[in-house]
């Protein structure tokens, strides 16, 4: 049975933005993240398009880190200490409290260990369980309990890190 | 029935339960109908699924997509043109397939062919073609290496790569392919990789002028192209004439091409009749997920490949140091072995080790800055990758179980 690739193109592409932004958080990376996984699904045609882009789009992202890692690295030798200070001067085009409610998302996910994070993440972005189950080498009953952790300390993190903020004004 | 456990009331809410076994998600169902605790419960997880989805919900990202119809156009735009190379080798009756695949960016790291000409100082900087005795391994003008209109077809690491000077390298015995079935067939150098590639810039010219071999024939920039440039063969017009690449000069021209994969049967280990690959080594990886040598997790150096005569090969090639040896996948399912080692001129090797039935797409991408070799054995894959020719990788491989 042939693929509608522009069926899935459309019901997956908003799903792998999501769950992309949630590993790089940056938008625009995001977005371009899942654009290479679908330029080279189309490429590879694989037999299940969902589970398989989720799996790149992993990989993208994995790559990703790294490569920033490396990057800031080697700015960091570069950069003069007044580009320093002007870079840490914040955009005042710049949606602050979008920043600073992803900030705290961002560090509410961190806390929770990498395999509940990824079940958390794929989960937000439509993946069936068994697709989880598959992807993380679980078996689909675990997944509930997976997710049941963490969102558990999803939640817990959060309202930490906000009462942290709080006390800090 | 007992209590509905957690991970059960969470799979309810999450409409999941139709993917557990038929008997149990009736039982759960039922069992929620029934006990006032559990629905209790099940309101609980029911607010914290609705605290949580509420907190993702904070961050989500505004999804703009081009048109299906656009992201198509660039792939078909882009898509690598299909190699004849395998035709020939079934021709020729190899007993090892070669597979070649131009990824994009095969030619500059960055994919700009047209990027050998190189602007400096206002003045046009020619590539300088290769030496003689090597085909020029200078791009055309304006080639679209990916795309689907006047793409050469490339024959990498084929029995006619012509030794690198400065590399010695053993007879090949494959070299002749019409009647020996041998394994590759690339030729191993000696040192097995280990004498470093210039990696191709082709984009900055450094003072001094970028170094390069002269046999290796990769793209290089010197004073004296900048100096006379009627030496790069400027036509009487004024513009410069780049030679045309073709696949038998990219064969020859040992530039590490970049996002090329290349995939080579090994023989089986229970084949008696297994030929010897080139250059005297037997090329055999078989995986072992649970008799995993211990070599110190990171870091050391392996000089000695253990050979106990049950044909087991090394996991890592011997006498290069090893960065990081780490074990692929969770849970109940090893996914296989991950392997860094660095060579002596620096350049890192990842070496993965998958055991039958798990599919090298598990992998992380390639990417367009290294090349792969594959080697598959009944299932089983060990692959390679660096900054390396194709032909190096094969060497490398081949290194894994060399004659004891």
């Amino acid at each position: 049975m042939s693929i509608d690739w522009n069926d899935v193109y459309r019901t997956t592409f908003p799903d792998l933005v999501r769950f992309l932004h949630r590993k790089v958080w940056d938008e625009e990376r995001a977005r371009d993240l899942a654009q290479e996984a679908f330029v080279r699904a189309l490429r590879h045609e694989p037999k299940k398009p969902r589970p398989w882009l989720f799996q790149v789009a992993a990989n993208l992202a994995r790559d990703e880190a790294r490569t920033v890692l490396r990057r800031k690295k080697h700015l960091v030798l570069l950069k003069t200490e007044v580009e320093r200070r002007e870079e840490s001067l914040p955009d005042p085009g710049s949606d602050l409290e979008e920043k600073e409610r992803w900030q705290g998302v961002r560090r509410a996910l961190d806390a929770l260990s990498e395999k509940d994070r990824e079940a958390l993440l794929l989960w937000d972005a439509g993946q069936s369980y068994t697709e989880i189950a598959k992807e993380l080498g679980l078996a689909v009953g675990a997944v509930g309990t997976t997710l049941a952790r963490a969102r558990k300390r999803l939640a817990s993190a959060y309202e930490q890190g906000e009462e942290a903020n709080v006390a800090r004004r | 029935m007992s209590h509905v456990d957690e991970g059960a009331l969470h799979a309810y809410l999450d409409g999941a339960l139709d993917e557990y076994p038929t008997v149990e998600a009736d039982a759960v169902r039922h069992h929620l109908d029934v006990c006032a605790d559990c629905a209790a419960r099940l309101e609980e997880v029911r607010l914290l699924r609705f605290r949580a989805d509420e907190i993702l919900g904070l961050a989500t990202p505004r999804v703009a997509a081009p048109s299906f119809e656009e992201l198509r156009a660039y792939v078909r735009a882009t898509r690598p043109p299909a190699s004849p190379a395998s035709a020939r080798l079934n021709r020729l009756g190899w007993a090892a397939s070669v597979l070649v695949a131009l990824g994009v960016g095969w030619m500059v790291r960055d994919g700009q062919l047209d990027r050998a000409l190189v602007p400096t100082d206002g003045l046009i900087v020619p590539v300088q073609p290769a030496t003689e005795g090597a085909s020029t391994a200078t791009p055309p003008v304006n080639a679209d290496a990916a795309g689907d209109g006047g793409a050469e077809t490339v024959d990498v690491g084929g029995p006619e790569v012509v030794p690198v000077a400065g590399e010695e390298r053993e007879d090949v015995d494959g070299t002749d392919v019409s009647s020996t079935p041998t394994v590759g067939a690339a030729g191993v150098a000696a040192d097995g990789g280990t004498t470093p590639e210039e990696p191709v810039e082709g984009t900055t010219v450094a003072e001094g002028a970028a170094a390069q071999d002269e046999a290796t024939s990769t793209v290089v920039v010197t004073d004296a192209a900048i100096s006379s440039p009627a030496d790069a063969g400027a036509s009487e017009s004024g513009e410069l004439d780049v030679p045309a690449v073709t696949a038998a000069s990219v064969a020859r021209a040992e530039l590490p091409l970049t996002g090329t994969t290349t995939t080579v049967r090994l023989p089986s280990l229970d084949d008696p009749n297994r030929e010897r690959f080139a250059g005297g080594g037997i090329v055999s990886s078989r995986l072992e997920t649970r008799a995993v040598r211990p070599i110190g997790g990171r870091g050391g150096r392996v000089e000695e490949v253990r050979l106990d005569g049950s044909g087991e090969p090394s996991l890592v090639v011997p006498g290069v140091d090893v960065v990081l040896y780490e074990n692929l996948g969770e849970g109940t399912t090893p996914l296989g072995v991950h392997i860094v080692q660095q060579l002596d001129d620096g350049l890192r090797l990842d070496i993965y080790h998958l055991p039958e039935g798990v599919d090298p797409s598990v992998l992380p991408p390639l990417g367009s800055d290294r090349n792969e070799v594959r080697g598959d054995r009944d299932g089983e894959w060990v692959i390679l990758r660096a900054y390396l020719p194709s032909d190096r990788l094969v060497g490398l491989l081949a290194r894994l179980n060399p004659d004891g």
